[in-house]
């Protein structure tokens, strides 16, 4: 029999041999092909197994399969009280530029939110505007509540493999969500797997998680006993009641403009500006998650074949984000995991034109980050924002990023990180407001 | 102009999720062989899924997809959460055969001589005797050096040999 220097011959599918397939091989493509045909008729079974959820939105599982879902738990559990601990270790505690020379004298602006002392262990602070904190754990006083309450939390993105339900009635469709709706508080950072720590919210609101996902500990105001309640199915009506309906995340706190520049969110995709720099605002986030160990390297299935420009512009494997949105691979600045920061971006940059046809929207559409132009945990902030003002979003010509690198040319700041940068009063925005509030809170109608 | 959006959140994208369950059963499949365990495997190619919609975003190519789902869930099987060994083993179907298929006490053979294979030998057989992984996307998979794939498949096939007296 001829062989290869595996030991055997190539691959059962590689037909060009096929015919030189020895005994062994060919015993192990037949037994592999009867075990797809298992795992074809057993997989339906699996997908529904996963499917089903209690009355408050929290996964089940069949015994058996929960031993294996329990079994992750300590490791799982470790790895997110490391998470939390380093978390507060590297300062979550919003300070919106309290001090510093080159803090804007309206940096922590009188409207924003403020915690009332540090974080909690779990990374929560207790009050917040003097109001208090619930956690996931008080349920059963949060859930009897009939207005607006404020709700510590982690958010955690994950959707489990599920088969579709039904179509929903639009009331029950607004409340809760099924195994696929991928937002979830948790009570700890990257614990997406004990199920019983976990709410999930109704899918009509989530759109304010977004950026918030797998970051830091937020507190958002919500409510339960939505009016749309009322429309539910009898059936449905109890859980329809208790459905968490998210209104705004209130802390950390996300400013809103800096010199009078707006301040973009993930949610002002569409309306980012084509051409120019502008400003993007939110949680930063480096990959990570529960499963993060130096034993395991996420893959890449980053394609082969790609041009400088799409490497430098297209976020394939290793993927940054502020505010959930992934930036270009050839952003350069220094922001740490989890840190509310204001950076300095543009899209439409000039490589993109040198990007295959196929890829240019994608190139066009990708965020460059020049700088960061404020932290919300330092001191100090960098002399950027002023150029803003020079060079107010949209004008042209102000777009800026040159083919070999990032940011306005003679600039000088693009590169680097915008930490480092020398504070400046000349370049300190005069103007900072934060985002206090998008939605009034909910409260019960008179009647 | 309008620019369009780079990369929407494909872990709320429900074609993405359909895309994923599309290869459920070659995943379900690989992991049973690999595992040799029923509920491991199940727990195997749900934390595939998981890893997967959470790294949606940096999964553009959709020839990379089946590759990459193998190695991810081959990497997972091979992680050191793995030697937290459940004691309890009360699942009748862990050792289910097929129905049908070839001959029956050829493939109990089969089956007890993988079992016998350490796990990153059988993970090598499995992904390129089984699977039709290439030695490159094997070695990817495991992330050894091709070399070491080829060691490890040419043992594992040595091995195989021996105890199914092939001659």
């Amino acid at each position: 029999m001829k062989t290869d220097d595996t030991g055997g011959t190539s691959a059962a599918n590689d037909p060009a041999h096929k015919g030189e397939t020895g005994e062994i091989e060919q015993r192990l493509a037949r037994r592999f092909a009867v075990e797809l045909d298992r795992a074809e008729r057993d997989y339906p079974a699996l997908r529904r197994s996963r499917d089903a959820a209690n009355p408050d939105g929290a996964m089940t599982r069949s015994g058996r399969s929960m031993l294996g879902w329990r079994r992750l738990a300590l490791p799982v559990t470790a790895i997110a009280v490391l998470l939390a601990v380093s978390l507060v270790g590297v300062g979550l505690t919003f300070r919106p530029n309290a001090a510093g020379p080159a803090a804007p004298t309206s940096a922590a602006p009188t409207s924003s939110r403020a915690a009332s002392g540090p974080p909690a262990s779990d990374g929560i602070p207790n009050q917040v505007d003097g109001q208090r904190v619930y956690r996931i754990a008080d349920k059963a006083e949060w859930q009897k509540l009939s207005g607006s309450f404020l709700l510590g939390a982690y958010v955690e993105r994950f959707a489990l493999p599920c088969a579709q339900l039904a179509t929903r009635p639009p009331a029950e469709a607004k409340l809760y969500g099924t195994c696929d709706d991928p937002y979830w508080l948790a009570s700890q950072a990257g614990q997406p797997y004990d199920f019983f720590a976990l709410v999930q919210p109704a899918p009509n609101g989530t759109d304010a998680l977004a950026g918030w996902a797998d970051g830091p500990a937020v507190v958002i105001r919500a409510h339960t006993h939505d009016p749309a309640a009322a429309d539910c199915a009898t059936a449905d009506r109890d859980k329809c009641e208790r459905a968490v309906v998210v209104e705004a995340v209130v802390w950390p706190t996300v400013p809103m403009e800096i010199d009078g520049n707006r301040i973009f969110r993930a949610s002002d995709q569409g309306l980012f500006p084509t051409s120019g720099s502008f400003l993007l605002g939110g949680p930063f986030e480096e990959p990570h998650g529960p499963f993060e160990d130096p034993q395991f390297a996420l893959p890449c299935a980053m394609r082969a074949n790609l041009t400088n420009a799409e490497q430098q512009l297209i976020p394939y494997c290793y993927v940054q984000s502020i505010d959930g949105l992934p930036i270009a691979p050839m952003s350069n600045f220094n922001a740490t995991r989890g840190e509310i920061l204001v950076a300095r971006v543009h899209v439409n940059d000039p490589l993109a034109a040198q990007c295959p046809a196929s890829d240019r929207a994608d190139c066009r559409a990708a965020i460059i980050v020049e700088a960061v132009v404020w932290h919300g945990d330092q001191q100090a902030v960098s002399a950027t924002p002023a150029e803003l003002s020079a060079n107010p979003s949209g004008t042209a010509g102000t777009n800026p990023a040159s083919a070999e690198g990032v940011g306005p040319a003679g600039s000088g700041g693009a590169s680097g990180s915008a930490r480092s940068a020398p504070p400046s009063p000349a370049g300190a925005p005069s103007a900072l407001t934060t985002d206090t509030t998008t939605t009034p809170p909910y409260s019960p109608s008179p009647s | 102009m309008q620019v369009s959006p780079l990369v929407p959140a494909l872990a709320t994208n429900p074609e993405w999720v359909a895309t994923l369950h599309e290869y459920g059963p070659l995943l379900l499949a690989a992991a049973r062989a690999i595992a040799r365990d029923e509920a491991e495997a199940e727990d195997l190619v749900q934390v595939t899924f998981e890893r997967a919609l959470r790294a949606a975003p940096t999964i553009r190519d959709p020839q990379a997809i089946r590759g990459w789902l193998l190695t991810v869930q081959t990497r997972e099987a091979l992680r050191v959460v793995r030697r937290l060994r459940r004691t309890l083993r009360l699942d009748p179907a862990i050792h289910e055969l097929p129905v049908g298929g070839p001959d029956t006490s050829e493939s109990i053979e089969l089956d007890e001589a993988l079992r016998r294979l350490s796990r990153p030998i059988r993970s090598a057989v499995v992904l390129h005797h089984m699977v039709g992984l290439s030695v490159r996307e094997t070695a990817d998979a495991l992330g050894v050096t091709e070399n070491t794939a080829k060691a490890r498949l040419a043992k594992g096939l040595a091995r195989l040999r021996e105890w199914l007296d092939e001659d």
